[in-house]
């Protein structure tokens, strides 16, 4: 059954989402070649006016691109939670809590989706960056630098480093959660649901602010960074399954459509 | 189209009139195959279970009989046939008889008048 | 033959407002229930219970034997009083939506439907008239090969001609071994099709009989006597 709720949620988050990242492919395709145009205009002293001309244009063109970039992380996780609402708790909820499938199920489904499209536009804005590279390849020190990277991460279990990738991945699933969880408290009224939603994430996110900044003043003094991210780590993982069980909760047992 | 059904009486009864009808005018006729329950409904635009409820009254009539694994059919019994019609035509002319009554013709002048108006329609 | 769904003691309260109250009622195969009563009486409360979209506050609902949960779901085919469906999608995407998910979908029998009723399988629902989307939802609920329809106001906003279509749609899914219940206000156009009913009130059964014990008791249709019982 998730595998089916994955294709189905996968066919409809597809829409927005092959526009965003196709238009954001094209973007950087064109700025890869506006970016050889500068860097040849460059080499050959002439022709200065084009040459201010294409610069001035793509430096524009650089910003455009780098709002398009925040753009896609913010309506990313902006399409996630609209989606999520739509259908659960809307009119299409009728189709959706219909389903001979499980509530934890379809949350999972959900959860799965949004960590499969920000692992993606992280992947795709990743590699736009590295288009740059590409052509110049004997021009940068690549291997020097991907080992003085290795190098300088040292990873290894209980590092900084894996904690940052752990925590990471974590917050792939922990981010869309919370958002779900604060929609389904919102369900619980009857008018200004969509308010109560808000309201609860507010609420949410100081009191995880709180017990953060406590849980630093407490551990943060033993060793030096490591100690507190394990408890961290211990928080977030803590936060997340909370957040699936509420979520779980209220949409199996409190749901209630208009 | 849905058959019609007047509102006062509970709508079994009025399917039983209404095959019986069906039977007795030979739309019908004797010893044929009636369709099924199902089709019966569909084309009354009734509840089946109620059509069934019509038809099993039928039976215990005697009008219609089924077989175990062919379906429900008319009798073949043309007697009985001809005993129903005569007498729902005798419900019917009485029916019309009371009405006349109420209109002023006594029975014999009804008859009369009813002579008169065959006539004209051969005409 | 199991008992296709079974109220008991069924109350659902939202906040301090009786939706329902005590109810105890049972559906058992072969028939088509009208579910009957003026707006706000719990009809749809009732029904949303039963597909598990709302849980009641108290008491216990099971159908087939089972409580309610996604066996269940896999039982019963449910029509809404709404648009549930997403409007960008071609019918034919729905059709293999259902096909996905529910075992006891015949997608071979709604491709039929949609032919006789002219509707293009490769449209949109947000390019159909409304009476057309309505059939179409109607056409994914009978071509599934439920135990138990839930039709929630099937007839409400259509024009004669569709009503009859869809009553006649109902009478040829009708199978002995499930049941139909149908939630209408619009009882004279449905009365003949239906067996057995059920009066709502204020959250509460007030009558549960059958059609012809109705009129052999009453002398007057269901439609008339509910006329007078719920009387404004």
């Amino acid at each position: 059954m998730l595998g089916k709720l994955l294709k189905k949620d996968f066919s409809s988050t597809c829409r927005f989402f092959i526009p965003l990242l196709g238009g954001y492919t094209v973007a950087a395709v064109l700025g890869k070649i506006l970016f050889e145009i500068v860097l040849s205009q460059s080499q050959v002293p002439y022709n200065s006016t084009f040459f201010d001309g294409i610069t001035i244009f793509s430096i524009f063109y650089l910003i455009i691109c780098i709002v398009y970039l925040i753009a896609c992380y913010v309506m990313t996780s902006v399409f996630i939670v609209y989606d999520f609402y739509k259908t659960m708790v809307s009119d299409h909820g009728y189709l959706t809590h219909t389903l001979p499938v499980k509530t934890s199920t379809l949350i999972w489904s959900k959860t799965l989706m949004s960590a499969f499209w920000h692992i993606l536009v992280n992947l795709i804005i990743g590699l736009s960056f590295l288009l740059l590279f590409v052509g110049h390849l004997k021009d940068v020190p690549v291997m020097d630098i991907f080992y003085s990277f290795v190098h300088a991460i040292d990873f290894k279990l209980n590092s900084y480093s894996f904690y940052t990738v752990v925590n990471g991945i974590l917050e792939l699933f922990n981010g869309p959660l919370m958002f779900f969880a604060c929609i389904a408290i919102g369900q619980l009224w009857k008018n200004h649901r969509i308010m109560g939603a808000v309201l609860s994430y507010i609420g949410m996110y100081v009191l995880i602010q709180i017990i953060s900044t406590i849980v630093l003043v407490i551990t943060g003094n033993s060793s030096i960074f490591t100690g507190y991210m394990i408890y961290a780590t211990l928080f977030s993982l803590i936060t997340t399954v909370l957040f699936f069980l509420v979520t779980n909760y209220i949409l199996s047992n409190k749901l209630n459509l208009e | 189209m849905a058959w019609q059904f007047d509102n006062e009486r509970p709508i079994y009864t009025q399917l039983l009139e209404q095959i019986r009808f069906l039977i007795i005018s030979g739309l019908y006729p004797a010893g044929s195959k009636l369709p099924s329950v199902r089709d019966l409904a569909s084309e009354a635009s009734v509840n089946p279970n109620t059509m069934q409820r019509a038809l099993a009254e039928l039976e215990r009539s005697g009008l219609i009989y089924s077989q175990r694994t062919s379906g429900r059919f008319v009798t073949e019994d043309g007697v009985l046939i001809k005993q129903m019609k005569e007498s729902i035509g005798k419900e019917k002319i009485l029916t019309f008889l009371h009405e006349m009554e109420q209109l002023g013709y006594t029975a014999a002048d009804s008859v009369v008048l009813v002579e008169k108006v065959v006539e004209e329609e051969i005409r | 033959m199991n008992t296709i769904l079974e109220y008991s003691h069924v109350t659902k309260q939202f906040g301090s407002m009786h939706a329902l109250y005590d109810v105890n009622f049972t559906i058992e195969p072969g028939h088509i229930i009208g579910l009957l009563g003026p707006n706000g009486s719990g009809k749809t409360t009732m029904i949303k219970l039963a597909c598990g979209l709302l849980v009641p506050t108290s008491g216990s609902l099971t159908v087939c034997g089972e409580p309610v949960g996604p066996g269940s779901k896999a039982r019963i085919s449910y029509l809404p009083d709404k648009n549930y469906l997403s409007e960008w999608m071609k019918v034919s995407r729905i059709i293999d939506l259902f096909h996905d998910f529910y075992d006891n979908f015949d997608r071979n029998k709604s491709y039929e439907m949609l032919k006789r009723l002219n509707i293009n399988p490769e449209q949109k629902l947000k390019t159909l008239s409304k009476g057309t989307r309505e059939k179409v939802q109607l056409i994914l609920v009978m071509s599934r090969n439920a135990d138990l329809y839930l039709l929630d106001e099937p007839i409400g906003g259509v024009d004669p001609a569709a009503r009859d279509y869809i009553l006649q749609t109902i009478l040829t899914n009708y199978n002995e071994n499930g049941s139909i219940l149908i939630s209408t206000h619009l009882i004279s156009d449905v009365e003949q099709v239906l067996d057995q009913i059920i009066f709502l009130k204020n959250g509460s059964i007030s009558l549960q009989s059958s059609v012809d014990d109705i009129r052999e008791n009453h002398q007057k249709s269901v439609d008339e006597l509910f006329r007078e019982v719920f009387q404004c």
